[in-house]
């Protein structure tokens, strides 16, 4: 038992080192990658938003496509994209997707009944499933998006488009010094299990190890309290709080205003079929 | 006489868990003096640096830095502090503490940046403070890649950028390797040379001959100030604050005890050298 938890801990904490950290595919010279990063946060948060107004399923299923041709141009694997788009599905897409397809949330045509009782039953209706199938189709088009940004852009470029895009400055400080001190704090768990591991002699009785474990989340909760305070000693001591001055401008590439027009132009055109229902009239 | 950039008076420091680092301490240190802070672990070298950097309030006793009266309220305001933060630099113990961004690069970046330089002058000064301490393939690396060595460079950078008057450093030469030290020093000589004022945290007892004429010896409430030549000559203070002289002198001590007559012990190996041509030549 003991053994297992060890070994999910530390191939966890691998995991979450390697695949955020390693910047592989953000690395990549694909389509993507070569967006300034303010244009890129920019178009992918108006096909967001486009995807999040989409009302029928064929819209939704075009900007899943779109985003898979475009992490294909980026040289993301699909094999990588989509199952990593389809764990975020049900992580918010969850329990409601359930009572959705009922007649009791979404009244319609029953397809079948689960439970009678006297008069009143519980049935799956035809306009239920739709619904739900809208709200996972629209939960995994936004989610392709969100992921893109992440996989292709660098976390320095990322922060740097935030500064410079006007996000809120401790909104980004704080994503910045998470991102700094997770890695951190993730090694010391690390060492803290092998230096726990190389102290313990033979076996350990699985009740324990988990005996073990709790001081060890206890040491880093409080490691993780004194850093904060220490670190912003640090942040104090090299002038924090006062007014940076306003960074370099850089230049926008002529590729990249290209790319954001487009995305914009695409999205905006969406939302306005999508209002006047001019797909449903256009389509026979 | 010059004017004394940091002044403790009866300054006492107790943590919020109820520890008490620091107890009576009463210090001076001038304009481009050279220091050093000694002392057992535990002792209070760290607290005291964060004292006198202005990060911490004493919970009694005054502090002035620069002339101007530091406490908690002037602390937490950023405006009033900014004189200070600009003519002062301070290299932390731990440098995970020291590099927060997320390259090596914009950590360096940081304090100019904040200190309020153009773009155009903060690239080029970090670009030079790299290419100094020899850090430029390591600019776009996260600081959680560097060795030990390249971190504790790397905190260094990251205040030399910004030209400080006043450096306090601990424990700076801990991880650096021989050669890395010794170049540390060599630049500490020469930023001395320069007029900065230097307060240094050490344990490093081999580099000090090289850089503080003044050191205190502290511990929690007990600080001796002294000329460092005369505390390293002083055993019993030594070996109160489990201090130890420098190899070259050690060896003169023991030479001395046996009969050899040299008057002024040397600490480096530069005296030691003039010292044994002078005895070889009569
Ligand atoms: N954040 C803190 N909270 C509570 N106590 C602390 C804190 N930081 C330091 N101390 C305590 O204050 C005392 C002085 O610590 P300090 O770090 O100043 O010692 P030091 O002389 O720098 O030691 P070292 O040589 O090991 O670096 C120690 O007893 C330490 O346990
Ligand atoms: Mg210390």
């Amino acid at each position: 038992m003991s053994k297992f938890i060890d070994k999910t801990l530390s191939n966890a904490i691998g995991y979450i080192q390697q695949s955020i950290y390693s910047e592989k595919y953000a690395k990549r010279n694909g389509l993507l990658q070569g967006i300034d990063g303010r244009a890129k946060i920019i178009a992918l948060l108006f096909l967001i938003i486009s995807a999040v107004y989409a009302k029928t399923i064929d819209m939704l299923l075009f900007f899943i496509v779109l985003s898979m041709i475009l992490a294909a141009a980026s040289k993301i694997p699909l094999s990588f994209f989509i199952p990593r788009v389809w764990f975020f599905v049900p992580l918010f897409t969850g329990i409601i997707v359930l009572p959705a397809t009922l007649n009791v949330v979404t009244p319609g045509k029953e397809i079948f009944t689960l439970m009678a009782i006297k008069s009143w039953h519980l049935s799956v209706t035809k306009e239920g499933i739709h619904a739900a199938a809208i709200l996972i189709a629209r939960v995994a088009a936004t989610s392709s998006f969100a992921i893109l940004i992440t996989l292709t852009t660098r976390w320095n470029d990322a922060v740097e488009s935030m500064h410079d895009l006007k996000f809120p400055k401790v909104f980004v400080l704080v994503l910045s010094m998470s991102y700094r001190y997770i890695f951190l704090l993730l090694d010391m768990v690390k060492n803290m299990l092998l230096s726990r591991k190389s102290r313990v002699m033979g076996k350990e009785k699985s009740m324990g190890s988990w005996k073990l474990y709790s001081p060890i989340i206890a040491s880093l909760f409080m490691k993780a309290f004194s850093l904060n305070g220490k670190v912003y000693h640090a942040m104090l001591a090299r002038g924090f709080g006062n007014e940076p001055q306003s960074m370099k401008k850089k230049s926008i590439s002529i590729k990249s205003v290209l790319f954001l027009l487009l995305c914009t132009s695409l999205a905006i055109a969406m939302l306005i079929c999508e209002r006047q229902e001019v797909v449903q009239c256009l389509l026979p | 006489m010059p004017s004394p950039v940091i002044e403790l008076h009866n300054v006492s420091y107790t943590y919020p868990d109820g520890t008490e680092a620091l107890k009576n301490i009463t210090a001076k240190i001038f304009e481009g003096e050279s220091v050093a802070i000694a002392g057992p672990n535990g002792a209070g070298k760290s607290t005291l640096l964060l004292i006198m950097g202005g990060l911490l309030a004493p919970s009694s006793g005054e502090v002035k830095i620069f002339g101007k009266k530091i406490d908690g309220k002037m602390i937490s305001n950023v405006k009033k502090m900014y004189e200070v933060r600009k003519k002062m630099g301070i290299v932390f113990q731990d440098p995970d503490v020291q590099l927060f961004s997320s390259t090596v690069h914009d950590d360096v970046a940081f304090g100019p940046i904040h200190l309020g330089m153009s773009m155009d002058e903060v690239e080029s000064k970090v670009s030079d403070t790299l290419k100094f301490l020899g850090l430029e393939h390591v600019a776009e690396k996260h600081p959680y890649e560097l060795s030990g060595g390249e971190k504790r460079k790397a905190a260094i950078a990251t205040v030399l950028v910004s030209s400080p008057d006043v450096l306090l450093l601990d424990e700076p030469t801990a991880d650096l390797d021989p050669k890395s030290r010794k170049e540390f020093v060599e630049l500490l000589k020469k930023l001395k040379d320069g007029g900065k004022t230097i307060v240094i945290a050490t344990h490093d007892m081999e580099m000090l001959p090289e850089i503080a004429e003044k050191i205190f010896v502290i511990d929690r409430e007990n600080i001796t100030e002294g000329n460092l030549r005369d505390v390293l000559m002083d055993e019993k203070l030594l070996e109160e604050a489990n201090l130890d002289v420098p190899l070259v002198a050690r060896l003169f001590k023991m030479l001395e005890s046996s009969g050899l007559n040299c008057d002024e012990i040397p600490f480096n190996t530069d005296g030691a050298i003039e010292k044994i041509r002078n005895m070889v030549n009569g």
